[in-house]
């Protein structure tokens, strides 16, 4: 599979963009009649683990062996969601505080995904330095360097996508996903996702996992329904 | 040029990992084997005004403000415990010298080395092989990551006058005070020469076994190799081992200390076997003391390095064995300003021990040397910065007594 560079990034910010548009379209239109919700539910299914670590040559303790320690929570990589706001329906966000530690230098976990003018904390469990930062135009910060135990936190008031470095540590990286409607779910540890409370109706549902391109399915949902999706990715290069 | 292919052909193989991060080229390491063979890489393009003075030599073609630096790494794990590591460097030298050498591309091994976890869970490494030096700080730092400047400190990238060779004579060592650059001996027939030894070689490492212990608040490594910290080798050159340890600690999390020293045979038995006694007899070493700190507190980093060397000195005209000391210290700090500006600066000082000369006069065997350096750096991405960077340097002695030097460097790695 061949594709363009800068299209997996463009194609999920456009779709975190679009639902900022339809939130927008959504509070300037009439109440709705009160309809029963459905559920999107379903799996996801990717052949290789989770990006490896850099070897460093200097400093023997800092093996790439350390990566396959992973936790449960350290293995929500994938991000599952609608891509646009339903049309009629108002923001309600259902995660408006999340947590991304730092933990045996690393992000844990490696994925949250918080609503529009959510917060984030960055909490510092390792017994060492970490700093923080994002270039990202969503929203760049930088944390600084600070100890165990304390912890800091960044609002974010714009939808997108925001990668999170360590300034200290070139390994460790990790992605905050800000969406202007409630309809994302991230993956468990075992690969499965759910997405409450969607509107009848045809709905594009977008995949989004750091090692592939997004995929796209669309999916009509009935009033009380449950719809079951399976992502099932073919092999892919195994390089990160 | 194959080293250039290998190059691209990683780079190829890594492209569809651009997806994600929308980067052109790769921004995370290359794995195989399902992890078990990963590949990472560096390159630094520095290129700024000719170092007339010779005060960031990397070798006679190289320095560097005018090098473009590529390096390989990788680590292939054998088993959970057990690894191979290896890094091999390309350097490229930027600005043509005269006398022209003809070594301006230089492929090395950096490090190839086996790890092996003897206790699993336990944070002790063995190491053999072409290993990463125990001693002091800068050169444990992966060079171009870290170093927030273009110049490396004084006591790890300045060419002092000592050489392994002999000295033909005490009048002959100081003739050649701030000539490290070219040692000539004898140097009333020698137009050109080679260039002298650092404190502590940053670019290759030295051959040999060791051991590494990285606790969260103890670290300790000890090691035994072939050469010395100014002149490191794969293969002996003198049936003399050295011995370097360090022993650092973080008694909290922004501040870590450590204590270095290293002691070995420096120099090379061919020509000590033209020594007439007592000096055939003496042993000549280079020995060495460092210690480092670093402190960090928010977007401050200050870190702070002295090293010490002595090296026993015999002459082949009989003079008496002289212990020749040098000192160097630096102190560097980075300032993080916005998520992509930063700032840093380095004060560095190389001073040397007075010998006294056949006339009786009282003169430092090398010319003490002083420098500032300043840098802003600019983050482009995550593995991608751009530095700026201005460097005065003033000594003693030599041809050149000042010079500034201004560049830029481009960084990149995965």
């Amino acid at each position: 599979m061949t594709t363009r560079p800068f299209a997996g990034s463009v194609l999920a910010l456009t779709a975190l963009v679009g639902a900022a548009a339809s939130l927008a379209a959504a509070r300037e239109a009439p109440p709705s009649a009160v309809v029963a919700t459905a559920v999107i539910r379903g799996s996801v299914t990717l052949p290789m683990s989770g990006p490896g670590r850099r070897p460093s040559v200097s400093r023997p303790g800092h093996t790439s062996a350390a990566d396959r320690q992973q936790d449960a929570v350290d293995r929500q990589t994938s991000v599952v969601y609608l891509e646009n706001m339903p049309r009629g329906m108002a923001g309600e966000f259902i995660e408006r505080h999340a947590r991304l530690d730092q933990r045996g230098e690393r992000f844990v976990p490696h994925i949250v995904a918080i609503g529009v003018g959510g917060t984030v904390d960055f909490p510092n469990s390792d017994p060492t330095f970490h700093n923080v930062f994002s270039l990202s135009d969503v929203r760049s910060f930088d944390l600084g360097r600070y100890a165990t135990g304390k912890s800091k936190s960044v609002k974010f008031d714009k939808p997108g996508i925001v990668r999170v470095f360590c300034d200290i540590h070139a390994h460790m990286s990790a992605f905050i996903f800000v969406f202007a409607h409630p309809y994302f779910s991230v993956t468990d540890a075992q690969g499965r996702f759910r997405i409450d409370g969607v509107p009848p109706g045809t709905h594009t549902l977008v995949l989004w996992n750091e090692t592939i391109d997004p995929e796209t399915r669309q999916v009509t949902v009935g009033e009380g329904g449950e719809v079951e999706v399976n992502f099932a990715v073919a092999a892919a290069p195994a390089v990160h | 040029m194959r080293f250039f292919a290998l190059v691209t052909a990683l780079v190829w193989l890594a492209a569809p990992a651009a997806r994600a991060d929308a980067d052109l080229l790769p921004s995370r390491p290359i794995t195989f084997g399902d992890g078990r063979v990963v590949f990472s890489g560096d390159v630094a393009l520095s290129f700024g005004t000719q170092d007339e003075g010779y005060f960031n030599l990397f070798d006679y073609s190289h320095d560097a403000f005018n090098v473009l630096t590529m390096s390989l790494s990788t680590e292939i794990r054998a088993t959970e415990r057990i690894s191979v590591v290896g890094r091999v460097t390309d350097e490229v030298a930027l600005r043509e010298r005269e006398p022209g050498p003809t070594d301006r591309h230089i492929i090395y091994p950096y490090a190839l080395y086996v790890r092996v976890q003897p206790a699993p869970g336990k944070p002790l490494y063995v190491l053999a092989g072409r290993i990463p030096p125990v001693f002091g700080a800068f050169a444990r730092r992966d060079y171009g990551e870290v170093n927030p400047l273009i110049g490396l400190p004084l006591a790890y990238g300045y060419a002092t006058t000592m050489r392994p060779e002999i000295a033909p004579s005490r009048r002959e060592l100081v003739l050649n005070r701030g000539g490290g650059w070219a040692v000539r001996y004898p140097r009333a027939t020698a137009t050109y020469g080679p260039q002298g030894v650092p404190l502590v070689s940053p670019r290759r490492w030295d051959a040999g076994v060791g051991g590494q212990w990285s606790g969260d608040r103890v670290e300790a490594g000890v090691a035994l190799t072939q050469g010395t910290l100014s002149d490191p080798h794969t293969h002996d050159n003198n049936d003399g081992k050295q011995l370097s340890g360090r022993f650092g600690v973080r008694p909290t999390p922004g501040l870590s200390v450590g204590v270095s020293g290293a002691r070995g045979e420096f120099v090379d038995e061919e020509y000590q076997a033209r020594l007439a006694e007592p000096a055939l007899s003496d042993t000549h070493r280079q020995q060495a003391f460092g210690v480092d700190g670093e402190y960090a507190r928010g977007h401050v980093v200050v870190r702070g390095e002295i090293v010490a060397s002595r090296w026993d000195t015999p002459f082949l005209n009989g003079d008496p064995t002289l212990r020749l000391e040098s000192l160097g210290t630096s102190i560097e700090t980075r300032l993080a300003l916005t998520p992509r500006w930063s700032f840093a600066v380095r004060g560095d000082r190389l001073g040397f021990s007075e010998v006294t000369t056949a006339t009786g006069v009282d003169v430092t065997w090398d010319a003490d040397v002083k420098r500032v350096e300043g840098a802003v750096g600019y983050m482009l991405r995550r593995n991608v910065r751009l530095k700026a960077s201005y460097q005065y340097n003033w000594r003693s002695g030599g041809r050149l007594r000042q010079d500034g030097l201004a560049g830029a460097q481009l960084l990149y790695w995965f």
